[in-house]
C-alpha cells in the first residue's frame, strides 16, 4: 500500500527572526512519520504552514495528490489536527461541540463519535475544562476520527502527559496505523518515536537534516558513530553543529 | 443541506458566543429611562459584541475555525454576519421602544420633563453613529 498521501516540497516560512528552509518529505498511507527537532526547531511553523494556517514563503504541500492551495476544502474533509494547546470551546458541552463541528463534514457520522467516545471514556456532557490533557488530545482524536480522517496531523500531543498516558496515547497511535489511518506528530520527547514510529524527518533550525525510515536512520547513524537511540543522535547533532551536512549527507 | 454560511452562522452562536451579547440586547430597554443617557444602551451592545470576540479569542476559536473544511472568506464573513445579526436586532428594539415611547407614552410627565435626550429618530441616528464608530474601530484594530 505505497500511496503517497502527503507530499512537502521546499517549504519555507521566513519570519524576522527565524526562518524554515527547504523542508520535503513525502508521507505514505497508513505510516506513523515523527517530526522531531529540539524547541524552536520550527516543527510546529512546519504543521501550520502545511496546514495552511499561515501563509509560505515559499515551497508546496499536497495531500492524496491535490495542492493545499487550491483544493484546501477537499483535503480538510479528510484530515484531522490535534495540538498540545489547552483545547477550544474549553466551556462547552463535548456532544455540542460535537455536533456542530461534524455538521461541517460530508463524512460525519455522530454514532463514530460517540463510539469513539465511549472508547476513550469520555463523558460528552463533560466540558473539556473538566479533562486531562491527555483526554483533550484523544478527545481531538475522536472528532477526526469521527469524520474518516484518513490522516491526523498532532503536533507535540504527548508534551506535558505522564508516562502512563503517553504509553496510552502512542498504543492508540499504532492501533490507528492498524485501521490504515497515517499520523504526522511531531514531539522532541524521541522515546515516544522508538515506540509507534515508521519514518522520522529531523529539524534543527529551521532546515531539515534527515527524513528516513526509522530503521535506515537508526542504522546510519550507528555506522556514523552518532549514537544507537533517537535521543543519543538528536543530542550528538544538536551539539555538533552541522554535523549531518558533514558526515551524513 | 445547509450552506456554509448558515453552519458558520450556527457555530458562532453555539461556540463562539459570550453569554453577555444577548443579555446585553437588554440594554436596549434603557430607551424607556427617563433623565438618563438612553444611548448608554447603544453602548452596551456594543460591549455585549466585543465580548463575543474576546471569548471567542480565548477559546482559540480561529484556530479552530481554520481547521474546518472550509475558506479563510467564510471565517471572516461569518464574525460579520455574527456582528450584523445583533446590531439589527437591537436597532429593531431601539425602533419599537422608540415607537411606544413617541405614541402611548408620549403623554407620561416624566418624559415631558427630561432634560435629556429622548427617544425620538434623533436617537435612533445617534445608536446607527455609535454602532458604526464601534464597526469602524474595532475592524480597524483588528
Amino acid at each position: 500500500m505505497n500511496e503517497t498521501i502527503l507530499e512537502v516540497k521546499n517549504l519555507c516560512k521566513d519570519y524576522e527572526s527565524f526562518r524554515l528552509q527547504d523542508i520535503s518529505f513525502t508521507m505514505q498511507r497508513g505510516r506513523i512519520m515523527g517530526l522531531i527537532g529540539r524547541n524552536g526547531a520550527g516543527k510546529t511553523t512546519t504543521m501550520k504552514s502545511m496546514l495552511n494556517m499561515i501563509r509560505r514563503s515559499g515551497g508546496s504541500v499536497s495531500y492524496f495528490g491535490m495542492d493545499i492551495t487550491k483544493h484546501e476544502r477537499e483535503i480538510k474533509q479528510r484530515i484531522g489536527y490535534a495540538g498540545s494547546q489547552k483545547g477550544w470551546y474549553t466551556r462547552k458541552r463535548i456532544s455540542e461541540i460535537g455536533r456542530v463541528t461534524l455538521g461541517f463534514y460530508e463524512n460525519a457520522d455522530p454514532e463514530a463519535f460517540a463510539k469513539y467516545l465511549e472508547l476513550f471514556d469520555i463523558d460528552p456532557r463533560k466540558r473539556p475544562f473538566e479533562l486531562s490533557e491527555g483526554m483533550r488530545v484523544k478527545l481531538s482524536i475522536a472528532l477526526a476520527l469521527s469524520h474518516h480522517a484518513e490522516l491526523l496531523i498532532l503536533d507535540e500531543p504527548t508534551s506535558g502527559l505522564d508516562p502512563v498516558s503517553r504509553d496510552e496515547l502512542l498504543d492508540l497511535f499504532c492501533w490507528l496505523r492498524d485501521e490504515g489511518v497515517s499520523i504526522l506528530f511531531s514531539t522532541h520527547i524521541t522515546s515516544d518515536l522508538d515506540k509507534c514510529a515508521d519514518d522520522i524527518t529531523y529539524i534543527a533550525k529551521g532546515r531539515m537534516l534527515a527524513s528516513a525510515p526509522m530503521e535506515e536512520y537508526l542504522q546510519n547513524c550507528r555506522e556514523k558513530g552518532l549514537g544507537t537511540n533517537l535521543e543519543e543522535i538528536m543530542i550528538s547533532c544538536e551539539k555538533e553543529e552541522n554535523y549531518h551536512e558533514k558526515h551524513l549527507f | 443541506m445547509k450552506s456554509i454560511s448558515f453552519k458558520m452562522f450556527q457555530k458562532e452562536l453555539c461556540l463562539s458566543q459570550s453569554v453577555l451579547t444577548p443579555l446585553f440586547l437588554l440594554g436596549t430597554a434603557m430607551t424607556f429611562i427617563p433623565n438618563y443617557p438612553i444611548l448608554v444602551g447603544a453602548f452596551m451592545v456594543c460591549l455585549g459584541i466585543f465580548y463575543s470576540f474576546q471569548n471567542a479569542r480565548e477559546q482559540q476559536d480561529i484556530l479552530y475555525s481554520i481547521l474546518l473544511p472550509i475558506g479563510k472568506r467564510d471565517i471572516v464573513s461569518a464574525k460579520y454576519r455574527f456582528v450584523c445579526f445583533y446590531q439589527i436586532i437591537a436597532f429593531l428594539l431601539f425602533s419599537v421602544f422608540t415607537v411606544l415611547r413617541m405614541t402611548l407614552l408620549s403623554g407620561s410627565p416624566v418624559y415631558q420633563s427630561n432634560t435629556l435626550l429622548l427617544a425620538s429618530p434623533l436617537f435612533l441616528a445617534f445608536v446607527l453613529l455609535i454602532f458604526l464608530w464601534f464597526n469602524v474601530f474595532s475592524s480597524a484594530d483588528s
